[in-house]
């Protein structure tokens, strides 16, 4: 462990003049630049309301920014709630109770105190008041700046604190890998919320000093826009459901230098058909809530991922931990990997995903993606039914698959499964319930398992 | 926001089988769309896939381009309605 405790710059990219927001739309682009984002963050520290905690709920990335910062100044913690919804954040309200919600619109249904933070700092042209020059506000590395939350699988948001300094060394590791540039925009269609998008799009940004654009485009013709206007070498931060989205949409690109996908595995016959269409580079980051992203991996053209440079992997056991510059403490990972000779890794699968049947090992992950490589499957998965702690008896497996029938599927994985791990019951739909990061949560699986959304296509047992 | 002047290209009908077979709502015994009902969140229940999906099926089969850079982009996604109204304007400009 080689923690910091050092004071670190807010903006360790600095210089003054740089963009460091595009802002507005196609009519009214505008920029803030580092100086006006470290002296609106410090005038908008003053005006909040003082709280222990904070709950950002901001959409606009430039927004967000400021309210997180501002947070950071004064020393209260950002709280990043999985989704919008009231609900959650009235959870989260429950363990952490001197909290404010900040945003930048509106929020149905909230019940806890909310700030909206455009009443708080009004936009200003350059000159202004606000944008009086300041100090560089400095931030303890040991400073807990926000605390993200997943989905536990109780049910119940699941509190992973972050601290500055090992954010900054995360942001920079990144930038060491991908050879990030001040020079460069980051345009991301991912949430700031979301640890890949608070990685990608506000901490290399700060870190690096280069531009992002704060709206977050949605349909393809709105990423192709945002990407028109960026300036400098442009860097796509998304998904694979937004990359599919893009390839399929038969619009012309404007020049991108690199892709940057996450959230879920990337195929590779989409990464290569991206590079194609979008005349780039397609690149995949590795990681977890828990770590932050620490291992990449350009798939079009390798299977194996490779650490970032100060990434080291401890077998601990049958898992694996990792211990880097800008962790804490060792971090397990919950997936099942293949250390390589050469300081690589083959990612198997999630534990959670490893199943036993007859005795034989095998990764759900694994068995979804022979699935995946059968002619005329769509999309699917493999699942185990019922409940996770019983023995398995066999597994069940939903797919997208038109025209196919039982026979059909069973045909496709002879000969690339054990027999064993043959699915009892196959039910078809015509979409896989992925969320909005393109993943699958078991409990939307399990609701297709019931009886109602049998269609009648072959999905009879014995 | 339906334009009732003339009978305009596409017709609802045509929007509503397009929508139906691009986000293959046949499959869920789905086989008809109110004109005025939500179609997102409580009303037909679709997502922001199914949206990336239509706006996809949309820009295909009458070349009109979906983006939220129309300020009115709630709206136009709104209802069955909304949408005939928005493409037929858009092919008519």
């Amino acid at each position: 462990m080689s923690k910091q405790s050092s004071p670190l710059p807010l903006l360790p990219g600095f210089e003054a003049e740089h963009a460091l927001f595009e802002t507005g739309s196609r009519a009214t682009q505008q920029i803030a630049s580092h100086q006006e984002f470290i002296s609106k963050a410090t005038v908008l520290s003053r005006a909040l309301p003082s709280s222990q905690y904070l709950i950002n709920l901001c959409d606009d990335r430039y927004w967000f920014a400021l309210a997180f910062a501002a947070g950071l100044i004064r020393g209260t913690v950002s709280l990043f709630p999985p989704n919008r919804l009231a609900a959650t954040c009235h959870e989260i309200a429950r363990d952490y109770h001197d909290v404010m919600c900040v945003s930048d619109g509106h929020v149905d249904g909230i019940e806890l105190p909310l700030v909206q933070i455009k009443d708080r700092i009004q936009i200003k042209t350059p000159g202004d008041a606000a944008n009086a020059v300041v100090p560089m506000p400095l931030i303890a590395a040991d400073t807990e700046a926000f605390i993200a939350f997943t989905s536990g699988s109780t049910g119940r948001p699941r509190p992973h604190p972050k601290y500055w300094g090992d954010l900054v060394g995360c942001a920079a590791a990144a930038a060491r890998r991908f050879r990030f540039t001040a020079d460069s925009t980051i345009i991301a269609t991912v949430p700031p919320q979301h640890m890949y998008g608070l990685e990608l799009s506000i901490m290399v940004p700060l870190t690096v000093g280069l531009s992002v654009t704060a709206a977050r485009p949605f349909f393809p013709a709105d990423i192709r826009a945002a990407l028109s206007r960026a300036p400098g070498a442009r860097i796509l931060v998304t998904t694979p459901v937004h990359l599919s989205a893009c390839v399929e949409a038969g619009l012309e690109w404007p020049a991108i230098d690199m892709v940057i996908s996450a959230t879920a595995p990337l195929p590779k016959t989409l990464a290569k058909r991206a590079e194609s269409v979008l005349s780039t580079r397609v690149l995949e980051i590795y990681g977890s809530t828990e770590s932050g992203s620490i291992a990449s991996r350009h798939t079009a053209r390798e299977t194996a991922w490779r650490w970032y440079d100060t990434v080291v992997p401890r077998p601990d056991g049958t898992r694996i931990a990792v211990t880097a510059d800008f962790l804490h403490e060792p971090v397990p990972l919950a997936d099942v990997l293949q250390l390589e000779e050469d300081g690589r890794f083959q990612l198997l699968g999630r534990e959670a995903e490893m199943i036993k049947v007859g005795g034989k090992r095998a990764s759900l992950a694994d068995l979804s993606l022979k699935l995946n490589a059968i002619d005329g499957v769509r999309d699917g998965v493999f699942i185990v039914p019922g409940e996770p702690q019983q023995r398995v008896e066999r597994l069940a497996l939903i797919a997208v698959a038109p025209g196919m029938n039982r026979q059909a599927i069973i045909t496709g994985l002879a000969g690339q499964i054990d027999p064993l791990f043959y699915p009892r019951r196959i039910v078809f739909v015509d979409r896989l319930p992925r969320n909005e990061a393109g993943k699958l949560l078991r409990e939307d699986l399990l609701r297709l398992l019931e009886p109602a959304h049998d269609r009648g296509n072959e999905d009879d047992a014995d | 926001m339906q334009d009732t002047a003339a009978p305009a290209d596409p017709t609802i009908e045509q929007v509503e089988q397009l929508m139906i077979s691009a986000l293959r709502l046949e499959e869920a015994g789905i086989t008809e769309i109110q004109p005025d009902g939500a179609l997102f969140g409580s009303g037909l229940g679709l997502d922001s896939i199914d949206a990336l999906e239509l706006a996809l099926a949309i820009s295909k089969a009458y070349g009109v381009t979906i983006s939220s850079e129309d300020p009115n982009i709630q709206e136009i996604f709104a209802s069955l309605e909304n949408i005939t109204a928005y493409i037929q304007s858009q092919r008519a400009a």
